[in-house]
């Protein structure tokens, strides 16, 4: 399993537009992506419970890749969410 | 005729019949819509859909290459939810029909947004509703949406998203709502497509279902009904004179701000915000002449760590691709502190332990952001800018910090720069245009100072002369001083943006002048007029 912390620097935190296209990202991987944070924990295709956490910027998320391609899709990831968050 | 005032929330004129839109809400239901089960339900959400998708594709075409907010898509994602499909499922095992397990999750789903925190997030319940909205109109065979014959300002409590995302901007005037927020989609969609709207308005006092005459003033939030001739002719000029500013100034856009004679101004914008960053390059500005960095520092509960400084200093520089970025270091005082400062009290802040004073005090803080910058600066093209400097000392102490960090962090190339806001600055100009290089002058503080007037002071509104000879003195002799140093200087405050002294600025050899983004391209015209 691979893991990154990551603190959110975009204004509106995981607002529609990245939690979208990090949901769409977590589809395409054969791994399983999970973000949590004080809230709690969300599979990142579920993007409903994903947003649910009610990621804000200055929180510190988890990011946690377990499968087949964690190293290559955690990299991909990591490119990811520092582009959109 | 009535005048009722609300909020603007977006500028323009518009004038035309109003148009009372409501969602219409099936009340009664017939009774082939109660014994629909799992199989119907999936039907609907996939009609849902597939109108949402072409929603999406009109909506696209529309902003013609701007990006929306993803509401659409977020919608759509709802809807495809496995989590949320199964329990509809369940429900609808469970023994309720189609429509109650809908409307029972869709409630259930929008407690827990309106639970959260955050604004923007609480928002979010409204696409919830709106998407189950859409899959019960489908399933009990009700129409929604906006039908509009002509084009009409439209009046309404407030917006759903999808309502939103199908507004046309040829059938929709303008738009009176009675509630929104900043981060309603009916805002951020009414800005896009420039519909000049007002919010705050009770629709209560339309009479159903519209067909009132009125003149809508997105500019002051103001809304006449049934408004006199007079009235209207002034409004009709009004939108036609806008309208023409508006084509002409596109024009622009690209163009450099060139006198007849070849003399080009450098004309730059003021921000205070990332979010700002996007307005500036849209509006033509040849680069940022003031970045105040005090956002930085003030949205924060503690001081910003080095990262925190440096990613937001990066992100602005590459947003800005190349064009220069002036960035002031911190110029927070007693008068604006964030709380974590500890700033003690003061009797006069403006004149106070401000600024480059706490910086070259709290040297920490200040290598801190030092550093940030520095590290930034391979990402675009920086220029530093000291604030409140009256000494060459401080000038040479701050050099030398930068020296320092520089050693410690490397750099790509960068300017460093001062603000003359400062009577005395002004006075030995010359001596620091030898240390500089270039200067800004922040033409607020210095008539501030120079006149012995407290500027947020109401009771002193209308008694002094903005344009007092004093204040050109030392403008004009902080100009010729760099000039003669051969470093570049610029205007920013508000008499940078006054059309009156343009001309003056450029005949006394200014290079650049920073107004605010939504005033840049009259500017560029401006200049463009003069020899």
């Amino acid at each position: 399993m691979k893991t990154f912390d990551y603190e959110v620097k975009e204004t509106l935190g995981l607002h529609a537009r990245p939690a979208q296209q990090l949901s769409v990202f977590a589809k395409s991987c054969r791994s399983s992506i999970r973000i949590s944070n004080a809230n709690g924990q969300a599979d990142l295709r579920d993007i409903i419970t994903a947003m649910l956490l009610d990621v804000t910027q200055g929180q510190t998320v988890r990011f946690e890749v377990e499968g087949i391609d964690e190293d290559t899709a955690a990299e991909k990831l990591r490119e990811h969410v520092e582009r959109l968050l | 005729m009535k005048i009722v005032a609300g909020n603007p929330i977006n500028g323009g004129v518009a004038y035309g019949k109003a148009r009372l839109v409501d969602r219409k809400k099936g009340n009664t239901v017939p009774d082939s819509a109660k014994k629909k089960g799992w199989k119907e339900f999936l039907a609907a959400k996939d009609a849902a859909a597939a109108q949402l998708r072409k929603a999406q594709a009109a909506l696209s075409e529309k902003l013609k290459g701007q990006e929306d907010a993803g509401f659409l898509e977020i919608q759509i994602s709802f809807l495809e939810n496995e989590n949320l499909l199964n329990t509809v499922k369940s429900y609808i095992e469970e023994g309720k029909d189609a429509l109650e397990a809908s409307k029972k999750v869709c409630g259930e789903y929008v407690q827990r947004f309106l639970g959260l925190d955050s604004e923007y997030m609480r928002e979010r319940a409204k696409d919830v509703r709106d998407v189950f909205d859409r899959v019960e109109n489908i399933l009990s065979g009700t129409e929604a949406g906006m039908e509009l014959e002509e084009p009409s300002v439209i009046v309404c409590t407030d917006l759903s998203p999808s309502e939103t995302a199908e507004l046309n901007p040829e059938k929709v005037l303008g738009i009176i709502a009675q509630k929104s927020t900043t981060y309603s989609h009916m805002a951020i969609m009414a800005r896009m497509l420039g519909i000049p709207t007002v919010t705050g308005v009770d629709a209560r006092i339309f009479d159903e279902p519209g067909g009132e005459t009125v003149i809508l003033d997105g500019d002051e939030g103001v809304v006449y009904i049934n408004p006199d001739g007079e009235m209207i002719r002034t409004y009709e000029r009004k939108a036609a004179a806008d309208r023409k500013r508006k084509e002409g100034l596109k024009a622009l856009l690209n163009k450099p701000a060139c006198t007849k004679s070849g003399r080009e101004i450098k004309i730059y914008a003021n921000a205070a915000g990332e979010e700002e960053i996007k307005t500036v390059a849209e509006n033509g500005a040849d680069g940022i002449g003031l970045l105040r960095s005090e956002f930085i520092y003030m949205r924060s509960d503690a001081y910003p760590t080095e990262e925190q400084l440096f990613e937001t200093y990066r992100r602005i520089l590459s947003e800005m691709e190349g064009k220069k970025v002036v960035i002031r270091t911190v110029d927070i005082g007693a008068d604006k502190a964030a709380g974590y400062f500890c700033l003690d009290h003061e009797e006069n802040p403006a004149m106070g332990y401000r600024g480059i004073r706490i910086c070259l005090d709290r040297t920490d803080l200040f290598k801190t952001q030092l550093r940030a910058l520095l590290r930034a600066s391979k990402y675009g093209n920086l220029a530093i800018m000291f604030p409140m400097i009256t000494d060459v000392s401080e000038v040479k102490r701050c050099k030398k910090l930068l020296d320092e960090v520089r050693r410690e962090v490397g750099s790509a190339p960068f300017e460093t720069g001062i603000m003359i806001e400062t009577p005395a600055a002004a006075l030995i100009s010359d001596k620091l245009a030898a240390e500089v290089d270039f200067f800004s002058i922040g033409t607020n503080d210095l008539m501030q100072f120079t006149l012995a007037v407290d500027r947020m002071n109401p009771k002193l509104e209308g008694t002094y002369d903005r344009y007092h000879p004093a204040l050109l003195m030392l403008v004009e002799m902080s100009v010729k001083a760099a000039k003669r140093a051969g470093i570049w200087v610029g205007i920013c405050g508000e008499l940078a943006g006054e059309e009156k002294l343009t001309e003056w600025f450029v005949q006394s050899g200014v290079d650049e002048l920073s107004v605010s983004a939504s005033c840049v391209l009259e500017l560029k015209e401006k200049v463009r007029s003069l020899d």
